[in-house]
């Protein structure tokens, strides 16, 4: 059997150094290396991470250095110097500059090995994740408008028919300074809409009910209030019942159609 | 139709087998819970709406909608049965560690092994996981009743921590008690809804 350059490499690998090893393959999470926020706003500071054990951790008693991988994290534009760091996982905290940005991450081997308090045949199970050996990750800033669609499923409360709500983007997957402040109906029927704030410790914000047509958007920016709410759920019904909708029926049961909504968003001073 | 993109309903419907059985809970996360971990075989039909993932400046492809017949036996033995649009269907089965799936449109057939096409999410709801806390995170939250929601409903948003999955995120819907619909969100932006139309038990 052939053996190619990763496999081989993890083969002498075993023999050198483990004096006999027992591999047992993970796939590796497609979340490993992150940029956050993905969506930022001029200024935000942002985190370029990176992460190979997930739920798995180094053993008691087991000196697990002999196998970190080393992790070179640098950026397209130069917003920092490359940084190299041997560990299972690491993170890097740089100012964000442009309309979008960048990150590489570069890991030299093709697999990184894991112990485990495992043994078989009296060698220790290690788990073998192969690595991507170039990642690129990039955010945009909220030049030009970010849009959130919001699919409102339709759903059978017995035989009240229900609509899936809609949570709108927050931190730390978007910049904290990022809110949304427009609401646009994008159904193919008119509907009442009931937009939810963010909770904030003294300060509770009644819902705001608004009934929007066909196409039609709204302001969502609360002039009224003293401090800006941040709206974080959005809930919709149809205007008139949906006719189609057979919620508790006996046979051919079938629930409403679905509804959607658009949400856009700006960056909060 | 795709039919390896569509293993998640298992997933989507593997929650929903032991829900008829009485269950008191402290809390909606505590009642997924004993929902999951209560075994049972049985059938379920759901109304899915697949929406696959938007690739970056490309027109998002549409919806696509279908109903869904499976039967299903913890933890690895389904059968279920696509029926979408232009009366296209798709038939998958697991058992014996394989799954094999047949495209009633083209005629074409294909089989792999389970472990390779069955998210790792799935197969730990699957299975019987003794702390499903340790596989996922877990979250709710209740959207009352309003003038835009005729009854109140509670969400249970799961988030899994296996390395390799392909979901971001499964939302489990529930009215009084009873789970009543399933939103499972993936990591390139594809997201599957199904809505749940009828369940039937066995003990």
């Amino acid at each position: 059997m052939r053996l190619f350059k990763p496999q081989l490499g993890i083969a002498l690998l075993c023999v050198i150094i483990l004096s006999g090893c027992v591999l047992e393959r993970r796939p590796l999470y497609a979340g490993y290396s992150k940029l956050s926020p993905r969506v930022y706003c001029p200024g935000d500071d942002l985190t370029a991470s990176y992460d190979f054990l997930g739920t798995d951790s180094c053993p008691a008693g087991v000196d697990c250095s002999p196998y970190f991988p080393s992790v070179t994290v640098s950026s397209e534009t130069a917003l920092f110097a490359p940084r190299t760091t041997r560990a299972y996982s690491g993170s890097l905290n740089f100012r964000s500059a442009g309309n979008t940005v960048t990150v590489i991450s570069e890991t030299p081997s093709e697999s990184v090995l894991i112990p485990t308090d495992r043994f078989q045949d009296g060698n220790r199970v290690f788990i073998d994740r192969t690595v991507h050996e170039r990642r690129e990750i990039r955010v945009s800033t909220i030049y030009g408008g970010e849009q959130q669609t919001l699919n409102h499923a339709g759903m059978c409360a017995g035989a009240t028919p229900a609509y899936s709500a809609g949570e709108a983007w927050s931190a730390p997957q978007v910049s904290s300074r990022l809110v949304a402040n427009r609401l646009c109906n994008t159904s193919s029927v008119p509907i009442i809409a009931t937009v939810s704030y963010l909770s904030v410790p003294g300060l509770t914000t009644p819902d705001a009910v608004l009934t929007l047509g066909i196409a039609e958007c709204r302001d969502l920016t609360r002039a009224d209030l003293p401090v800006a709410p941040t709206p974080n759920r959005i809930s919709v019904r149809p205007q008139t019942p949906d006719l189609s909708a057979r919620c508790g029926a006996l046979d051919g049961a079938a629930p409403p159609r679905n509804l959607s909504t658009s949400l856009g968003y700006a960056c909060r001073l | 139709m795709k039919p390896l993109s569509h293993f998640s309903l298992v997933c989507l419907s593997s929650l929903l087998f032991s829900f008829a059985l009485p269950t008191v809970a402290q809390s909606n996360i505590d009642l997924v819970q004993k929902m999951q971990q209560n075994s049972a075989t049985g059938y379920a039909q759901l109304h899915v709406t697949h929406r696959p993932a938007v690739k970056p400046k490309a027109t998002p492809a549409p919806a696509e909608h279908y109903v869904a017949d499976i039967n299903l036996q913890k933890p690895d033995r389904f059968d279920l049965i696509l029926s979408g649009d232009k009366n296209a269907t798709l038939t998958i089965g697991a058992a014996d560690g394989k799954v094999i799936w047949k495209d009633g449109a083209t005629g074409l057939s294909g089989s792999a092994a389970y472990d390779e096409v069955v998210d790792v999410a799935v197969r730990v709801l699957l299975g019987k996981t003794a702390n499903l806390k340790q596989e996922f995170k877990f979250s709710e939250f209740t959207v009352g009743k309003s003038k835009a929601s005729a009854v109140e409903l509670n969400a249970v948003v799961l988030t899994p921590r296996q390395f390799g999955t392909q979901l971001q995120s499964i939302t489990v819907w529930l009215n009084a008690g009873n789970i009543i619909g399933i939103q499972a969100l993936y990591l390139d932006g594809a997201s599957t809804f199904a809505s749940i139309t009828k369940l039937k038990l066995e003990p």
